[in-house]
């Protein structure tokens, strides 16, 4: 589904992925963990495409797409989808509003009918029981307001709906209670099947024993120097990032 | 012959003057009004831009207007009832600054609210009025202020008995119609007894081509535990002139709050005062402002806190597209004795185009020192990382414009707590939002 082959970014000229390769199949839930700056959320944003990075060089083709051609909207469209570690706010829009526009851009962009406000209603209500919201949610101005374990409560509603291929989770257990956790962590192992896939972004062990992983990658400097199964998160936890650090800075010393 | 500064400023006051209806007697409310603000206006300087509450608004195009009359009775040129902004409960409709009685019914409040007009008003009646006119502005050197009680015409008077609670707002229409080139100086004073509750809305509408002045003055007692809010429409013709006052005086519990929402006008001044009379009350000023072309729209506020426990707050929000310019000057006066106020103020102003022109200024004079006071003004575009949320849900970029520029706004209606009215205006932004959007980007 996904393959990146030798990514290398850029912000504001300064380097912040160095040669990365990652492959991502349907039915699989990846993992990306890392020290902070080590260009975890960088990888996620440039999958989805946000305009403050430039990629130098390599590639990412997702189902035989060449992404980086193609705008944020129409990645989008297509089904790659960006949970957002700060969601923004849209004061005087409705949650409700927003979503319908949301799935109806995706359903028009391929030609599928869009949902009339009655339609929508249904089809919403069903998703809210995935993230245990009550229907006072759907009236409040987006995120206005929210508080931390709403608004991601809230970005996996909207995952939820728009029904994604590709799912990026930017460390959207980041700054979670324990309740709220359990719920986000649900919805999204509800919603993944063989059919589509997830990337998770974390700094912590702790989503994953909620959402288990098939596969760890440990990123440093822009750079995945290690992968391997769900053990890996928690030898992780044990060792400290420091260990892998180090074991990326063998490698390089003797190259 | 030497011209002094502010020559042309009499002229055009003088011209005004001259031109104003005769009235039947020379002894009745609006004579004596007319009589002690003409006193008023002959020690006053006209405003000039090196005042410094005039710096950035010239007003050199208002003092060159030839007038043809003053509240022109003529309501039946470019009268299109179509265009009359739908009422709201009770309306006062005043057309080209004289009340017309074919447009006003207040038969829905009329068991609950005192309605006097000036031109009515008994000895008593008069009396009331005059203790009150002009006292909720702290502005006693405002050219304008005077020059609408010089131009009286006539004037309503709003009196809301103690524990009268309206359910339906009286929305009070200036409606400019007429060709002739005209000034409208329409007069409303709202007493708000105590425990009484009212929503007012002002709403001031003119012709696309016609060209007038409007300086509507509108003031707010509000006694013990009154609570009023006052949304102000101002969408005057393009090429019209508007100068409005809004004052308020707000006593013990009290509850003032105001929407300030400016469209039209090639150049429209808005000046807000709310004075805290008592110990502990509460005030919004908040505003929008919705600017393209070659308007000029300046906001100049003033909250007041004069006695301890007060509380206030101010969001006031600026689009400005075209080659627009706004002003807003905040002032914040929290005097000695006015310990433990919590007052805030936020200006947001959100640039369309590369032309547009925004001048700010908070101005706290803070000189108590148990208080909290906060303020904040941005100028600036749609933020990229607002507009990348909205695009990874699938909304293209013309979409995810209009979506932020609209939600900028509505920031400040959403509190309107009448439905219609709020309403109206999210479609008045949603259709601005549109416009300057597409016009940004096909540049």
């Amino acid at each position: 589904m996904l393959v990146i082959k030798n990514l290398h970014a850029t912000i504001d000229d300064k380097p912040v992925l160095r040669g990365l390769n990652l492959h991502v199949n349907a039915g699989e839930v990846h993992a990306i963990m890392g020290p902070n700056g080590s260009g975890k959320s960088t990888l996620v944003k440039i999958i989805a495409g946000h305009p403050s990075y430039e990629v130098t060089d390599g590639g990412i083709m997702y189902n035989g797409v060449n992404l980086l051609e193609l705008e944020p909207e129409e990645r989008a469209q297509m089904g790659v989808f960006m949970a957002f570690q700060y969601p923004v706010e849209i004061p005087g829009v409705s949650n409700m509003s927003f979503l319908r526009q949301s799935v109806n851009a995706v359903r028009k962009a391929n030609s599928i009918e869009e949902l009339d406000p009655i339609e929508f209603d249904d089809f919403v209500r069903e998703k809210m029981k995935l993230v245990e919201m009550d229907d006072e949610f759907l009236h409040r101005s987006v995120n206005t307001g929210f508080s931390g374990g709403e608004k991601k409560r809230n970005e996996i509603l909207q995952m939820a709906v728009l029904e994604p291929k590709l799912s990026l989770l930017d460390e959207t257990d980041s700054g979670l209670d324990i309740d709220a956790l359990r719920i986000v962590a649900k919805g999204i192992n509800e919603l993944s099947n063989e059919n589509n896939a997830v990337l998770m972004v974390t700094h912590y062990q702790r989503l994953l024993n909620y959402v288990v992983p098939d596969k760890v990658h440990v990123l440093v400097d822009g750079k995945i120097v290690k992968s391997g199964g769900k053990e890996l998160a928690l030898e992780l936890e044990e060792k400290g990032y420091e260990w892998v650090e180090e074991n990326n800075y063998q490698l390089n010393g003797s190259n | 012959m030497v011209q002094t500064k502010g020559s042309r400023m009499d002229i055009f006051i003088n011209s005004l003057l001259d031109k104003r209806s005769a009235l039947g007697s020379e002894s009745g409310l609006i004579a004596s009004v007319r009589k002690s603000a003409e006193q008023s206006l002959s020690k006053l300087r006209s405003p000039q831009t090196n005042d410094e509450e005039w710096r950035f608004t010239n007003l050199k195009s208002i003092y060159r207007i030839e007038f043809d009359e003053v509240h022109s009775s003529d309501s039946t040129i470019l009268f299109d009832r179509t265009n009359i902004p739908e009422s709201e409960g009770a309306f006062i409709t005043f057309v080209n600054g004289v009340i017309d009685s074919t447009l006003t019914d207040v038969s829905k409040v009329q068991a609950k609210v005192n309605i006097v007009q000036f031109s009515d008003a008994t000895e008593s009646e008069s009396k009331t009025i005059t203790t009150h006119l002009n006292t909720h502005m702290s502005h006693e050197d405002d050219v304008f202020l005077h020059l609408n009680s010089a131009l009286l015409n006539d004037g309503i008077w709003l009196d809301i008995p103690k524990n009268v609670v309206l359910d339906t707002p009286i929305h009070i229409r200036f409606l400019n119609t007429s060709k002739a080139t005209h000034a409208s100086a329409p007069r409303v004073l709202v007493t708000a007894a105590e425990h009484s509750k009212a929503v007012i809305i002002e709403e001031s509408v003119g012709y696309e081509e016609s060209v007038y002045l409007n300086i509507p003055v509108l003031e707010f007692d509000l006694k013990r535990g009154a609570h009023v809010t006052h949304v102000k429409i101002q969408n005057d013709s393009k090429k019209a002139f508007h100068i409005g006052r809004v004052g308020a005086t707000v006593a013990r519990d009290g509850h003032y709050e105001s929407y300030s929402i400016q469209l039209g006008a090639a150049i429209s001044r808005n000046d807000v005062v709310a004075t805290q009379s008592e110990e502990q009350m509460f005030a919004t000023l908040d505003g929008l402002v919705l600017i393209g072309g070659d308007q000029l729209s300046d906001t100049h506020t003033l909250m007041d806190h004069r006695k301890a426990f007060g509380e206030s707050h101010q969001l006031h929000k600026v689009l400005v597209d075209g080659q627009a310019t706004s002003v807003f000057n905040g002032k914040i006066f929290v005097r000695q004795d006015a310990q433990k106020v919590n007052s805030y103020q936020e200006n947001r102003n959100l640039l369309m185009s590369n032309e547009g022109t925004v001048h700010t200024k908070p101005q706290l004079e803070i000189f108590a020192d148990d208080v909290k006071c906060s303020h904040g003004a941005t100028i600036g575009q749609l933020v990229p990382e607002e507009l990348f949320y909205l695009k990874s849900r699938g909304l293209d970029d013309r979409s995810s414009r209009e979506l932020l520029t609209q939600a900028f706004a509505l920031e400040v209606i959403e509190h309107i707590p009448v439905e219609s009215v709020r309403d109206r205006l999210a479609h008045v932004v949603s259709e601005f939002a549109h416009h300057s959007v597409i016009e940004a980007l096909t540049v």
